[in-house]
């Protein structure tokens, strides 16, 4: 295959598992923002500290309107991190692959761009049916993903397409961590309850899973458990990085220096999140534990671009 | 009767109706049929071939002030355009004998150049066209073909006689259209295909890649072939997409690719892979930045060194264009009798060239007949049409003209033929050309029995071009 071809399909995921993650997290903040005892002191700060390039003083004009955060988070033109901008560059890769993907996945991801596109998102946001823009944005994500699963054909491509995906989740859920414990100081003896980790949890679609697993034990260690170490939670960090293992071996098939390199270093990686513990990890330090995952996860992209993607 | 009235236009050719308003033979079926049709159900026709070019994304680009090119279909009108099997015959003939002398013509003028030594064309000529190309002079193509697609624009004048237009020698497109159009059709009319006895087209991919196959430079069992677009902004992206599909080559850009010890490879996830033929719709001058345009992202360094190696075969040849000069237009019929000694089957338009003073005298005396013409432009740009210009405008071009005579010709305004077209729910004669597409492969000239009418959706239009608001008909060659 084509290094550009599989380069496209992998950013395309990248860029739809993205907005996926940004979309879910929207969603929650506005959720909460509407509580009765969450209202007052409620506004889009992190959220925008997170997701956009903007600086205090032009956070602080919009931190407390919502309509004017989410306009500018999901459908603003000039913020190259909104929403409309990641599905217009998935739509882009997806535009000069056109003979690598099924019909049904361009005709998908052409959806989610006219969608997005189109004046009704803005003035949905605009008329108080904030919550139906975002999630009516979620459908087409997991539109894209059950089209892509049911039409694609295994192969080259379609492994090329779930490691951005999930290359893109790892290093996402990381991030969503490792900023929900910057606000309690990285310290995972905290006793903060359920109340506290439901948004994260919901965030990440794993709250039901959470109430129905965990009963027992610190609520703060549990839920780093859930979304570090749980195999089968398909948004942890270890979920993601043994999918991208997995992928790595069907990918080298011809085992070339390059490419065992390549799997040592994921392999490394995963090992190392498969033998930690909540102890190990609290002598390192959470923080640094988490950095360190990123930092692998972006190393190991980056080598697998050069081997793959680059214009020797 | 709900098409009683389709009035011709006076003066004017129509593929359907004689002056007097009878129906020619090979029409009178689909007239009949149309004329027992309920408009309702024609009206659903039009609306599933619209809906089958969106949905397959079947679209152009058009650019304008906006940042982004628009995405449009190419209008279709869903009546087929007919030629009978005799004249297609003839039209068949006629071609092959133009693309056999373009061909020697190509061979002639980048190595011994005899033409221009015994005085049939004047070296002037040549050497003043910006796309004689001195960088492929020289250089042995296989099996000498330098054309190996041509998308021969031909039209009818008011008395039915075919006038080649232009020979369209470099890469020509809209070959996707005439293979849409038909599937369409057959969706939309299978009881009239059924009733006439229409000759396929669909074996055009499959023609194009046995040539392709044959001319890879070394004789393996498979060759890699690719074909070089200039990415998903050019307005044919779609068509490119479609042949590589359809021939299930390997589409590609000039990023793709790479060129090391004067031969071509293109990088691929298993690292480098060797290319032998290139189909390319990238134009000349953007083919190597190291010998053409060197700001040109498009292309491949090095590669027209692979390809005076012998290391790579490129269709069509570099340096085509000298032979669709338009200017140069003018002595292809010279061509035929000089490289074939046979009389010339199609006719030429009349052209005059405006570095001859007594031609350009007279064109200037006559400009509200006359079109005139860039001689190296093509797609309808740089056109001026003298029956409906305004004095403003003719005074611009004369102008021109003086500036640069080489680079205009006049020819006198041909009067197109119109076929009946469904608009707005009535039936409207409009202004159409025809262009078939000729493949050369060493086997010979082959042509798939059909091609692509372009028509000219405004009344009283003459000019077919999708950029000036043209679209298209499926063609029937009927037996």
């Amino acid at each position: 295959m084509l290094s550009r071809i599989a380069e496209s399909l992998f950013w395309m995921n990248r860029y739809v598992e993205r907005a996926e993650g940004m979309l879910r997290m929207l969603k929650i903040n506005y959720v909460t923002s509407l509580d009765k005892n969450e209202k007052e002191n409620y506004n889009w700060t992190p959220v925008l500290q997170i997701f956009t390039s903007l600086d205090d003083h032009e956070i602080d004009k919009i931190k407390d309107n919502s309509q004017a955060a989410l306009r500018y988070i999901i459908t603003d033109k000039t913020n190259t991190n909104s929403i409309r901008s990641i599905i217009t560059k998935a739509r882009e890769n997806a535009r000069g692959v056109q003979d690598h993907i099924t019909k049904e996945v361009w005709e998908s991801i052409n959806r989610y761009y006219q969608k997005i596109n189109s004046k009704r998102i803005e003035e949905l946001i605009d008329s108080g049916e904030q919550l139906y823009a975002i999630s009516s944005l979620i459908d087409e994500s997991l539109y894209f993903y059950g089209v892509a699963e049911v039409t694609m054909p295994r192969g080259e491509g379609w492994n090329f397409m779930n490691m951005g995906k999930f290359i893109e989740r790892a290093i996402q859920t990381a991030d969503i961590l490792d900023i929900k414990f910057n606000d309690i100081e990285y310290d995972i003896n905290n006793p903060m309850d359920i109340p506290y980790w439901k948004n994260l949890l919901l965030s990440v679609s794993g709250y039901e899973y959470y109430m129905k697993t965990y009963h027992t034990g610190l609520q703060t260690q549990n839920v780093l458990d859930m979304i570090i170490m749980n195999t089968d939670f398909p948004r942890s960090i270890l979920y993601s990085t043994k999918k991208i293992s997995h992928i790595m071996e069907k990918i080298t098939i011809e085992k070339s220096e390059a490419d065992s390199l390549l799997e040592k270093t994921i392999g490394r990686l995963r090992s190392r999140i498969e033998y930690s513990d909540l102890q190990s990890i609290s002598e390192i330090g959470l923080h640094k534990f988490l950095e360190e995952i990123m930092d692998d996860v972006f190393n190991f992209s980056n080598k697998l671009s050069k081997v793959y993607f680059a214009y020797h | 009767m709900i098409f009683d009235k389709y009035n011709t236009r006076n003066g004017f050719w129509d593929e359907m109706s004689f002056a007097d308003g009878n129906i020619r033979s090979h029409y009178q079926s689909i007239f009949k049929q149309l004329n027992t049709i309920n408009l309702d159900i024609l009206n659903k026709k039009e609306e599933i071939a619209k809906k089958m070019f969106m949905n397959q994304g079947i679209t152009f680009t058009v650019y304008s002030e906006n940042e982004e090119g628009i995405e449009r279909i190419f209008p279709f009108d869903i009546i087929p355009r007919i030629i009978t099997a005799n004249d297609w015959d003839f039209l068949e003939k006629g071609i092959a004998q133009r693309l056999k002398a373009l061909n020697l013509f190509l061979k002639d003028i980048y190595n011994e150049q005899h033409i221009i030594k015994d005085g049939k064309i004047p070296a002037s000529l040549i050497v003043s066209c910006p796309h004689y190309n001195r960088e492929v002079f020289g250089i042995q193509v296989p099996y000498d073909i330098y054309v190996h697609i041509a998308g021969i624009d031909l039209v009818r004048d008011s008395d039915g006689t075919y006038y080649v237009l232009e020979d369209n020698l470099r890469t020509p497109s809209g070959v996707s259209y005439m293979l849409e159009n038909r599937d369409v059709t057959k969706r939309i009319f299978p009881e009239l295909m059924n009733e006439y006895n229409v000759r396929k087209v669909s074996d055009y991919p499959i023609l194009l890649h046995n040539i392709l196959v044959q001319l890879a430079p070394k004789q393996i069992q498979n060759p890699n072939i690719v074909l070089l677009t200039p990415g998903m902004y050019n307005s044919a992206y779609y068509e490119h997409t479609f042949l590589a599909r359809y021939m299930g080559i390997e589409l590609v850009e000039g990023r793709d690719l790479l060129v090391d010890n004067h031969k071509v490879f293109m990088k691929t996830t298993r690292g480098l892979k060797q290319v032998d033929v290139i189909y390319r719709r990238v134009d000349d001058e953007f083919l190597d930045p190291l010998v053409f345009r060197p700001d040109s992202l498009l292309g491949v360094p090095g590669l027209a060194s692979a390809y005076r190696k012998g290391n790579v075969a490129i269709v069509n040849a570099m340096g085509n264009g000298v032979a669709d000069d338009k200017a140069i237009y003018t002595y292809v019929p010279d061509m035929i009798k000089y490289y074939l000694n046979e009389e010339p089957l199609l006719k030429n338009v009349p052209t005059y060239r405006m570095e001859i003073p007594e031609e350009r005298d007279y064109t200037f005396l006559n400009m509200h007949k006359m079109v005139i013409k860039k001689t190296n432009e093509s797609g309808g740009y740089g056109m001026l049409m003298g029956e409906s210009a305004s004095d403003e405008e003719i005074a611009k071009f004369k102008e021109a003209i003086l500036k640069e005579p080489r680079s205009y010709i006049a020819q006198p305004t041909i009067k197109i033929s119109t076929v009946p077209c469904y608009l707005d729910g009535k039936l409207v004669p409009r202004h159409i050309d025809f262009r078939p597409y000729a493949l050369c492969g060493p086997d010979g000239i082959k042509l798939v029995a059909g091609g692509l009418t372009r028509v000219a959706l405004k009344e009283n239009s003459l000019v077919v071009n999708s950029s000036q608001g043209g679209g298209s008909k499926d063609t029937w060659i009927i037996d």
